[in-house]
């Protein structure tokens, strides 16, 4: 055998050895939520890719490229991943997302265009979890009042929603998607079971702010809010839910609930003058059939403004809590 | 002779040789005023104002080196045996593995000109505007500088038996794959309901360098990532490292072959 080609067969030995090296450590990093991949990508029993043990509903049919080709989002999307520079185009979208808004002043189908903008953010960074935010609002909250239209006013509520349910598939290790879909159904669709659902699997899954993540006397790291979730908002957020379920369900558990919730709140804020006032309300009228008749009615007459259903068809649909949980083998 | 001088010499001409050209010096100008422009910009909001420095700075650095690379590296062996300038160099005790990592070595010098020219003047654009540094960028600059080695050694790699014309599109090729394989590879995992589509995507992320693993942006915009976690900077920087090793013994195998 020639000296080459002995060189050759070693070269060739040593290319092979060099990349089994590197094969499992590109697999570590292609499956590591630390690099790009932030979905929590495992196989369950059946070999089917499972995002996390538990998700929330999504709509059946629903891929990945339906969502970078919905709303238009998908020219910008397609071409900064070919570039390699799609968390860039992603911050360039989000950027003109917020001058459509403010020129939606003048021109109302700028507010139309922005959900396309928020659309190729999200597809092009999920992990973007402030435009997740933004564009649920959007849809939800702006396009929602904005359209006459009752048909398109319950698709855009819809589509707010399936956007949060998105985000929290993309980001199941961040509180702040729950909180946003927990807000949604508190103030937008009223379901006070479901906000109560995603606000305490929020408090037991993840971690709260504490006062020395701080960054400076009174502000707390912004990065922060993406990791954990501030007591003093959630807290209150969940105390009102309590308070509403309550009376939606006439239960005064819920209310007493509410009551020590509120309770927590002071304690870990003792400046939270609206959570001793709202506790104090509640204290004095705890066990009041008056008062809750008076706040039945008033909550009927709420969902009758806001055109949502009634408090007797909420209670009839209300499933129990732990429906929402996806077993193993994907059914629910 | 010993084994290593040889090659720096050669590495030393090569980089005389791209740093003499115009091509490189016309795009580090317009390098540079993509940065001003882009990172001094004031139209955003003061929360969005760091997230689009980084990400633009970064961004500009990457893809204007990464044209460098190309337009510089392309001619590197192929000329020599046009202009038939190897014949000198190969009748010298010289041997071919050692001419190959002699133009590797020049053109990564050159990426790091490139990068550290670029990353000088963001780092001062930066620090005009937020007057303050954050060290993470320097980590960032270092890991698009192994992206960009990885790149030269893969111009290196084509160069060895293909055209100057088919060694530029096809490393634009996959440059530009390299950027995506991880998206695709994120995508298949997530929606795939094809094994076999599934399996072919992972091999081929596996042959393609992953270029989006070096790219530090991410991390550092988007998560407060420091240098507490050296893994974070390290893995990627080995796996790069090996790819490098990889492409750099097969260019030395198969220009063992080729016929001068």
């Amino acid at each position: 055998m020639r000296m080459r080609d002995r060189s050759a067969i070693v070269l060739i030995i040593v290319a092979i050895a060099l990349f089994a090296i590197n094969w499992p450590i590109n697999n570590y990093i292609s499956n590591s939520q630390t690099w790009h991949s932030r979905q929590q990508k495992k196989k369950n029993a059946s070999g089917q890719y499972e995002l996390i043990s538990w998700r929330p509903p999504r709509n059946e049919g629903e891929t990945f490229f339906n969502s970078i080709f919905r709303g238009g989002g998908g020219t910008p999307a397609i071409l900064a991943m070919f570039g390699g520079q799609r968390y860039m185009i992603a911050n360039i979208m989000w950027n003109y997302a917020d001058i459509l808004f403010h020129q939606s002043g003048d021109n109302k189908e700028k507010l139309y265009e922005m959900s396309s903008a928020l659309e190729a953010t999200v597809t092009l960074n999920p992990s973007f979890t402030e435009a997740w935010s933004v564009h649920g609002w959007h849809l939800a909250w702006n396009l929602n009042a904005d359209t006459p239209n009752r048909i398109l006013k319950t698709k855009y509520l819809k589509d707010g929603e399936n956007v949060y349910i998105r985000a929290i598939m993309a980001n199941p290790d961040k509180p702040r998607p729950y909180f946003d879909l927990a807000w949604l159904y508190l103030s937008r669709t009223f379901q006070y079971d479901k906000a109560m659902f995603y606000l305490e699997k929020m408090i037991n899954d993840f971690e709260p702010l504490k006062p020395e993540d701080k960054k400076t006397k009174i502000e707390f790291n912004p990065l922060d809010f993406d990791k954990k979730w501030d007591p003093r908002v959630v807290g209150n957020r969940l105390a009102y839910v309590y308070k509403k379920q309550g009376i939606a369900e006439r239960n005064w558990d819920y209310i007493q609930r509410a009551i020590d919730m509120y309770r927590k709140c002071k304690e870990v804020d003792p400046t939270d003058d609206a959570a001793q006032q709202n506790m104090e309300t509640l204290q004095k009228n705890l066990h009041n059939e008056a008062w809750m008749d008076e706040e039945v009615k008033k909550e009927e007459h709420m969902r009758e403004i806001y055109g949502v259903s009634t408090l007797k068809k909420y209670l009839e649909d209300m499933k129990p809590l732990g429906a929402m949980e996806r077993k193993d083998d994907g059914s629910r | 002779m010993s084994l290593i001088r040889p090659i720096f010499l050669i590495a030393g001409n090569t980089m005389t040789g791209i740093l003499r050209g115009v091509v490189l010096n016309v795009l580090l100008v317009l390098a540079g005023l993509l940065i001003i422009a882009a990172t001094a910009s004031g139209t955003f909001e003061a929360t969005e104002m760091r997230r689009m420095l980084v990400d633009s700075g970064l961004a500009i650095i990457t893809v204007l080196g990464a044209m460098i690379a190309i337009l510089t590296g392309f001619t590197l062996i192929p000329r020599e045996m046009e202009t038939r300038t190897i014949y000198p160099i190969m009748s010298k005790p010289i041997y071919r593995w050692q001419f190959v990592l002699g133009k590797f070595f020049g053109a990564s010098g050159v990426n790091a000109i490139t990068v550290g020219l670029l990353s000088i003047l963001f780092f001062l654009v930066y620090y005009f505007k937020k007057h303050e540094f954050d060290l993470r960028l320097l980590a960032a600059v270092l890991m698009i500088m192994a992206m960009l080695t990885v790149l030269s050694a893969l111009i290196i790699f084509l160069s060895t038996f293909m055209s100057w014309i088919g060694t530029i599109i096809v490393s634009a090729v996959i440059w530009f794959l390299g950027n995506y394989s991880q998206f695709l590879y994120d995508l298949s995992g997530f929606q795939s309901q094809n094994p076999v589509s599934e399996k072919m995507i992972a091999v081929i992320h596996q042959i393609l360098p992953n270029f989006q693993a070096m790219d530090m942006r991410f991390v550092i915009v988007q998560q407060e990532i420091g240098f507490g976690e050296p893994q974070v900077f390290l893995i990627p920087l080995g796996y790069a490292v090996i790819f490098m090793a990889i492409v750099l013994v097969l260019a030395t195998l198969i220009f063992n072959y080729r016929e001068l």
